[in-house]
């Protein structure tokens, strides 16, 4: 072959190598930046004690305080942005601070100490995306391994249940029995002591939340299937089921013998308890995914086009804030605060008083 | 745009077809991937044929003059290279038209796959924004059963045996054989000695050693119903080139279907062979 073909060879091969290797890191690129990995997605969620505010976004969890909104603390000290942190940090009652993980792993924080950590439970196999539920007793932790594990305070495991499907709710308790929702359409009561199980009914449709229990003993879930349903707590009986126009993605709150609740075809409905009749509804506009919280004279709640909507029991509106970003997760009243959390807005956090005054903003700083 | 032509009807698609198999995710997305096939099988036929014009235009021999003759004028060759085109009746976009209307397909067969798995309650809300509201009935089957064999379609495969301390990446492997078997048996075999012949020979063969890895190292990372998607694409791709008789089954043995040997110095020698032209 002659010499010039053979450098003109070396130097197709050489453009050739170029290419494979653009074409590969394109493709890369293609695979991994339109969808990738299943990402840790989800909303930042907010929880309070009588003077800090936990919220939990991401890669982070934040320790924030309420009188003025400056930063106390951040978990991990350095972030890790393939964790996610979207469960709703849990105090327990011995001032613990419980943060479940897209890690698999279950953290104990000192809110009191900078967020250092007590104890770690590493056994779940699969994401945490369920906040626990913490009593006297113990914790109670849900895990989209299909699992409720029941540990001691000390992150001791004492028993698990097992379930078909992921568990994405947060159990309620009455003492005796916990009610634990889950995304294989049922929901379970399950015996404190032994985990042995004492009822499981079929809703039809998947439990994204955990029910609310009212004094009477009756169990209110709604359903991805577009139902809110009331159950028997003592033997898993449905006593009514109301249609709803979409999926029902939280807890309702329950004052005075009404339910309150909004949907992701983004209306928000009073229910009666005692018969499952609607006594009103009404229709903000945008997705609604978090739980109302209640204020003395009414329930405030959040849309997914940015609007912190307060309306009284009677479904006047008493006021509408518009905030820069998304409202997924459930405004908390903390005192004489709400905050609440934000997806993708300028702030983090933003905490207004009961009249729908903002008191301040926190941004996490760099 | 691309939610409204692409992800949507595909996701609903999806969603039927999981629906109609008794809720089991994995049948559900080697069915899909059949689907989008075949619905593209046109456009894979017609990019075949123009690959196919290409290469035997390049064993043209007045190609091949051209080629020689106007080496150093660009312009020259270009119009050269058009007269014949036209003279022969090749398309010179014959090959590429096809693969660039396939590959937003592609892509949204991929991004299908992926929302659908929704794993968290962000991405399972997302999903059932592109839900049809004429599709009631797929919201009690809301989240898709992510569990298929022993795999759980969310997470990165691993087969774990009691004997061993750590779990075999099947699917992984499975993705790199198909993906090598795949690139084998439609690369066509390597017969002239002109540059351009041998470069895009030298760039198939690099292809084809680094793309199975490339593949691999994805499947051993991604959720696993996405490595069932690669398979699955794989071996249709395969059915699709042997059903048009495009398949090179000798390239799988040692030294098949390479008519060109190599020596000493990077350069090749061709075994002589008449340029024929269909």
């Amino acid at each position: 072959m002659h010499p010039t073909t053979n450098m003109e060879e070396k130097s197709s091969m050489k453009i050739s190598r170029l290419h494979i290797t653009v074409v590969i890191l394109l493709l890369g690129f293609l695979l991994s930046s339109c969808t990738g990995a299943l990402p840790a997605s989800g909303w930042p969620v907010v929880s309070a004690d009588s003077d800090m505010a936990y919220v939990a976004s991401g890669a982070e969890v934040f320790g924030v305080r309420l009188n003025d909104g400056s930063m106390a603390w951040r978990f991990p000290e350095k972030a890790d942005p393939q964790k996610g942190y979207y469960s709703t940090p849990t105090l327990t009652p011995d001032g613990q601070l419980l943060i479940a993980g897209y890690d698999h792993k279950l953290y104990s924080l000192n809110p009191k100490n900078n967020g250092q950590v007590n104890w770690t439970f590493q056994e779940p196999k699969n994401r945490l995306i369920g906040s626990p539920l913490a009593t006297d007793e113990g914790i109670y932790q849900p895990s989209t391994d299909h699992q409720l594990y029941a540990l001691d305070l000390k992150g001791a495991k004492r028993w698990t249940f097992s379930t078909q499907q992921p568990l994405w709710a947060t159990p309620v308790a009455n003492g005796n029995n916990l009610y634990q929702s889950s995304m294989d359409h049922f929901l379970y009561a399950i015996r404190m002591a032994d985990g042995s199980k004492v009822w499981a009914t079929d809703l039809g449709g998947a439990l994204p939340s955990g029910p609310t229990l009212s004094p009477e003993g009756i169990l209110y879930v709604g359903t991805l299937s577009k139902e809110m349903i009331a159950v028997n707590a003592t033997n898993g009986r449905i006593v009514w089921r109301i249609p709803t126009t979409a999926g029902v993605w939280s807890s309702p709150a329950l004052h005075e013998g009404i339910l309150y609740f909004g949907d992701s075809g983004g209306k928000f409905y009073a229910i009666d308890t005692a018969n499952g009749k609607v006594v009103w509804q009404n229709e903000p506009g945008g997705v609604i995914t978090g739980s109302p919280a209640l204020i003395e004279n009414g329930v405030v709640f959040g849309t997914e086009t940015g609007a912190l909507i307060a309306l009284d029991f009677s479904g006047k509106t008493l006021w509408n804030q518009p905030i820069n970003g998304k409202l997924y997760s459930s405004p908390v009243a903390a005192g004489d605060l709400l905050v609440v959390s934000v997806t993708g807005g300028d702030n983090l956090l933003v905490a207004y008083d009961h009249n729908g005054n903002q008191r301040w903003p926190f941004t996490p700083p760099k | 745009m691309w939610d409204t032509l692409i992800i949507t009807p595909f996701v609903n698609v999806l969603l039927y077809i999981y629906m109609l198999v008794g809720q089991n995710f994995g049948i559900a997305i080697i069915l899909f991937t059949i689907v989008i096939r075949l619905v593209t099988h046109p456009l894979t036929v017609q990019q075949i044929k123009g690959t196919t014009a290409m290469q035997n235009l390049q064993k043209d021999k007045r190609f091949q003059d051209i080629q020689k003759k106007y080496k150093d004028d660009k312009e020259k060759l270009a119009q050269e290279q058009m007269k014949l085109y036209k003279e022969l009746g090749i398309s010179p976009f014959g090959s590429c038209l096809p693969t660039i209307i396939q590959f937003p397909i592609i892509i949204g067969l991929y991004q299908t796959i992926t929302r659908a798995m929704a794993a968290s309650p962000l991405d399972l809300l997302n999903l059932t924004k592109h839900i049809y509201p004429v599709f009631d009935k797929i919201y009690p089957l809301l989240p898709l059963k992510s569990q298929f064999l022993w795999m759980d379609l969310g997470q990165p495969e691993r087969l774990n045996l009691p004997f061993l301390p750590w779990g075999i990446p099947v699917l992984a492997i499975v993705v790199v054989v198909t993906t090598y078997i795949q690139s084998k048996l439609i690369t066509p075999p390597t017969t002239a000695g002109d540059g351009a012949a041998n470069q895009g020979a030298a760039m198939s063969k690099a292809m084809n050693l680094y793309m199975p890895f490339f593949m691999g190292y994805l499947a051993l990372t991604l959720a696993s119903g996405l490595s069932l998607y690669f398979v699955a694409s794989n071996l249709i791709g395969i059915a699709q080139y042997a059903a048009l008789g495009k398949v090179n089954w000798r390239s799988l043995l040692p030294g098949g279907g390479d008519k060109t040997s190599p020596k000493p110095g990077g350069g090749t020698s061709t075994t002589p062979k008449t340029a024929t032209k269909k």
